[in-house]
Formats: C-alpha cells, sequence, structure tokens
C-alpha cells in the first residue's frame, strides 16, 4: 500500500501555510468486508507531528472520524523561503511515514 | 506549553487519550477531554457545510480568536465514536486549522478550545445526504 505524503508550504504575507495529503486507509474497525462478512481491523493514524526546520510546530491526536487519506491544512507565522518543513505520522499498527516540503514564496 | 513536544514517537503517542478516543457517547467524551471543568460559549468560529453530500469526508475549518489557544478539539455528536481529534496549538501557529471528517449521520459539529481564559465551544449542526462509514 502507499504510504506517500503530499505537502506543499507557500508563504505569502508573513504566513506559510501547510496543506498534506497522507495517504492511508483510516479503517474504523467496524466496517466488514462485504465478500467475506468478516470485519476488516483498525487501522488508522493516531499522531501527527510537524516540524519547521526540525522545530516542532504542530502536534496532533487523530482517531477513527479522520477521513481516509486524511487532509491537514494550517498557517505557521513567519517562516523563509526554503525552509524545511516535516510531517510525521505514526498509526495503531506502529506504522510511520512523512513528507517534506520547502517553503516557496508565492 | 505541555503540548509541543521535541521527540515524535516517545511523547507524542503515548499521550493518545485512548478513552476519550474509545467513548461511545458524546457527553462522556467532550467531558473527558474537557476535563469535566467549565466551558463557555463564543470565540470559535466553524466552517463546515451545512449540507454534506458525502458523509465520508467533511471539509471543516476551526478557528479561534482566543489569544495564546493551547487546543482546538473536534466532536462530532452522533458518530459511533464522537472525538475526532484534538490539535495542539502553540505560539507560531495562527489558530486555525482544516481538516477532512467523517460523519454518519446528519450531526452537531462540536469545536472545543482551551485558553488561559478558560474552555470554550461552538456548534453547528451539519446535514448528510449519505453517510460516511463513521
Amino acid at each position: 500500500m502507499s504510504k506517500k505524503v503530499k505537502i506543499r508550504a507557500t508563504l505569502k504575507d508573513g504566513i506559510t501555510t501547510v496543506k498534506a495529503i497522507i495517504s492511508h486507509p483510516m479503517e474504523t474497525g467496524s466496517r466488514k468486508n462485504k465478500e467475506t462478512g468478516e470485519i476488516i481491523p483498525a487501522h488508522f493514524i493516531q499522531a501527527v507531528e510537524v516540524t519547521l526546520n526540525e522545530e516542532v510546530v504542530m502536534d496532533t491526536h487523530w482517531g477513527t472520524g479522520i477521513s481516509k487519506n486524511p487532509y491537514l491544512s494550517f498557517q505557521i507565522k513567519g517562516g523563509a523561503a526554503g525552509d524545511s518543513v516535516v510531517l510525521t505520522w505514526t498509526d495503531n499498527l506502529g506504522e510511520t511515514g512523512s513528507g517534506e516540503a520547502i517553503v516557496k514564496a508565492k | 506549553m505541555g503540548a509541543l513536544m521535541s521527540g515524535f514517537s516517545g511523547n507524542l503517542l503515548a499521550q493518545w487519550p485512548a478513552a476519550s478516543f474509545d467513548s461511545k457517547a458524546f457527553d462522556e467524551a467532550f467531558s473527558l477531554v474537557s476535563a469535566g471543568a467549565e466551558v463557555k460559549e463564543g470565540h470559535i468560529t466553524i466552517d463546515a457545510p451545512q449540507i454534506a453530500d458525502n458523509g465520508a469526508s467533511v471539509p471543516i475549518v476551526i478557528s479561534t480568536d482566543l489569544p495564546e489557544a493551547e487546543s482546538i478539539s473536534i466532536f462530532v455528536e452522533k458518530n459511533p465514536r464522537p472525538f475526532i481529534s484534538t490539535i495542539y496549538l502553540n505560539d507560531k501557529l495562527e489558530s486555525s486549522v482544516s481538516l477532512r471528517v467523517k460523519m454518519r449521520e446528519t450531526s452537531d459539529l462540536i469545536a472545543l478550545v482551551k485558553s488561559p481564559s478558560g474552555q470554550f465551544m461552538a456548534r453547528q449542526t451539519v446535514k448528510v445526504t449519505a453517510g460516511g462509514c463513521a
């Protein structure tokens, strides 16, 4: 399964806007496989952390109510073209993934 | 600020609030997240569709004008597990976050913000025409 993080960081008027989409099934653990009738095990992201130049700027906890292939957007005060924004996630099965964006001025 | 952590898979995962996320009743989940303390109305803007065609992915934006807001928590009252997420804020962030959430049926969406001047909440009803598997 693809575990990509698509992430973009754009600087405008002194604010860096981060937009990210994570490829992840976000299974609740209550859905059934329509053919076998078996319950599809829970598989969802629990924690996401975002750093700007290796300094943490945002943490979030997620449950199963976040949509499949999660979307996340927020704004960082400041930032500069060329800065590194890294998003890292961990799910309930211990899998992790990350993606990096270099801040671009608009 | 307590929510600002340096090591990832250590603290942040260890602090995942399992009881709140596992709770199947909104009142209980809300009480757990707000620690049973007083919650006032106001200072929060919820930008969500009034009608959602696809409950599997409802786009929402939660903002607050509270200075030094510490966290934003999101609930969907009628979901099987109503507590959706907490976003931990700090002075490097604008106090606004966009996410997409699952909604099984028409329900209120509730946001709770913690700040030094207290806890605040807001709610908005979202009519769901095709429910998502929440």
